[in-house]
């Protein structure tokens, strides 16, 4: 464990140094900014359009951040052949890729708070009156996405590069995001392969709907059932460890060739 | 000799090719004549033109918008062939009941009709949802008669604009204004619009039942009869209008009944500037066509 959370400390590092985090932070603050000021037929306070946006920017900031930050921790060391004094250390693949998750999910967890932070306080300026219990429930949520997202995106680049990873994590995700939650309304206009092909992408890929709890929370319905919230953690702990075992079985036994890396 | 030949006609490819796309461009320009006629007067900009098609459904997107912050959060039901866990887990998150947002907290519904509005300035509907319920539940009728007259900057020619502005003009007591209103609304009748639509004959007799009415206010019981006329003959199984005709027909004016008429059905309100108008806790909800919701 000690050696996971070492790797996962370095990961955590790398987001501290890199710019990643802050131009995303300050783009967030500069288009809060700008809806902070938009006239709205001259109405004073109306908080709601703005915690909305603001969480689903705060949604697109921390899903691109997770699937960059993680995605590009496996090529980057191959690319760099960092890979090699790493894998001569007393540490098991199997640890490698699970301090790797674990630290980018968690600095994809730490960075939320802070989006989280940035968006509470200007609705609030807004003479929103937060509903804490939710809000603390829906980051959960969020955060729960998160945990699928980087390990989605750490599964693709134990084979692809950091680019092809990325880009197939993010289609994926936007995929799921807009099409699952269509696919009960759209099969009703299908029919052969097609509504099978819909059906099929409908239980294969992760329902990233169940963790946005925006709507909730922007229209003040209070705190869901804890049994809920339990149940989806749990669906989403079970993809995240399905995926893991994914990227475990598909590096473990990968070759590394230095005159091919160098 | 050969190599020369080619190395000219090389060269001249691009010149011919530039040619031939300036001939086109020029082609489609002079046979766009809205575009031309839009230009001319200054409204829009290529740019505008151009991006109309994806103004126009991301403007349609933030009118959806507003009619989701409506009804507080809840989507419109659709039909599905089947129900999982998945979905019931998302139900749970997301409840699916009929709820409408009232009084002042109507005011969440603007920032998407803006953003609507802004996008695609001929969204005439998002502008007569913003009025009504800034005239209506949000009890701020000099705001809504911003709007109107911004909206009626864009949309010169869509009567609506000016059979709402008239409303609300009523609702201030301003006879005058609401007059001028309903004259240039009833002559652009029926603009870009189907005649032949009920909702816009329906739109028609409104106005001219207004008109005639302001027509009694002032006395005048010939003009008052020609057009509740006019809109009997357009509706002619409408009570209401024929009572007025036959009441009209008879020499039965009753310039008494018709101001406390008028009282009644456009009480006079104090309108705060900062927005805290003189506003009832527990109104009841006004259904309208205009609103989000209802298309």
């Amino acid at each position: 464990m000690i050696k996971v959370l070492s790797i996962a400390r370095i990961v955590w590092l790398e987001m501290i140094r890199r710019k990643d985090f802050y131009v995303l932070a300050i783009i967030l603050a500069a288009l809060l900014f700008v809806l902070l000021t938009a006239d709205v037929f001259g109405l004073g306070s109306t908080p709601r359009y703005l915690l909305d946006s603001g969480l689903l920017m705060a949604w697109s900031a921390s899903s691109v951040l997770a699937v960059f930050l993680v995605g590009r921790q496996l090529p980057s060391e191959e690319r760099d052949g960092t890979i090699f004094p790493l894998l001569a250390k007393p540490i098991s693949r199997g640890q490698l890729i699970m301090g790797k998750w674990l630290g980018g999910w968690l600095a994809c967890a730490a960075a939320t708070v802070v989006f989280y932070l940035l968006v509470t306080a200007t609705a609030v300026l807004r003479e929103w009156s937060p509903h804490w219990l939710t809000l603390l429930q829906c980051w959960t949520l969020h955060v729960c996405g998160l945990a699928v997202m980087a390990a989605l995106a750490l599964a693709l680049s134990t084979r692809l590069t950091y680019g092809a990873a990325a880009t197939t994590a993010l289609v994926i995700i936007a995929g799921s995001v807009w099409m699952l939650p269509q696919v009960p309304t759209l099969t009703m206009y299908a029919s052969g392969w097609r509504m099978d092909a819909m059906l099929l992408l409908y239980y294969v890929l992760p329902h990233f709907e169940l963790f946005d709890m925006r709507r909730r929370l922007v229209h003040d319905w209070g705190p869901v059932d804890w049994t809920i919230l339990a149940r989806i953690a749990a669906y989403a702990a079970l993809l995240t460890a399905l995926l893991l075992v994914v990227a475990w079985l598909s590096y473990r036994h990968k070759m590394f060739r230095r005159s091919e890396l160098l | 000799m050969r190599g020369a030949t080619r190395r000219l006609r090389m060269q001249s490819l691009p010149v011919l090719a530039a040619a031939a796309l300036w001939v086109g461009a020029f082609s489609t320009l002079c046979s766009l004549d809205d575009y031309l006629y839009s230009l001319r007067r200054g409204e829009e900009t290529v740019l505008d033109y151009l991006l109309s098609g994806s103004r126009k459904a991301l403007s349609e997107s933030f009118y959806e918008t507003a009619d989701l912050y409506f009804h507080c959060g809840v989507p419109h039901k659709r039909p599905r062939m089947f129900t999982d866990l998945f979905q019931q887990w998302r139900a749970a998150i997301s409840p699916e009941r009929h709820v409408h947002t009232r009084g002042r907290e109507v005011r969440e519904i603007m920032p998407w009709l803006r953003f609507a509005t802004l996008a695609d300035p001929h969204n005439v509907e998002a502008y007569l949802a913003a009025a009504y319920w800034l005239a209506g539940d949000y009890g701020r009728p000099d705001l809504a008669l911003r709007v109107l007259r911004e909206a009626i900057r864009h949309n010169p020619k869509d009567f609506r604009l000016y059979g709402e502005a008239a409303r609300i003009h009523m609702m201030r007591q301003d006879k005058e204004s609401a007059a001028r209103m309903l004259e240039v609304g009833i002559r652009l009748w029926p603009g870009e619009y189907d005649p032949t639509d009920r909702e816009i004959r329906l739109e028609l007799a409104r106005m001219l039942s207004y008109r005639g009415f302001l027509y009694e206010l002032d006395g005048n019981a010939r003009k008052a009869l020609e057009v509740f006329e006019r809109a009997l003959h357009m509706f002619p199984h409408d009570h209401a209008l024929q009572e007025r005709v036959a009441a009209l027909r008879a020499g039965r004016v009753n310039r008494k009944w018709a101001e406390s008429a008028w009282r009644e059905l456009f009480p006079a309100k104090h309108v705060c500037a900062r927005g805290h108008a003189h506003h009832d806790a527990e109104k009841s909800h006004l259904h309208s066509h205009h609103h989000a919701g209802h298309r």
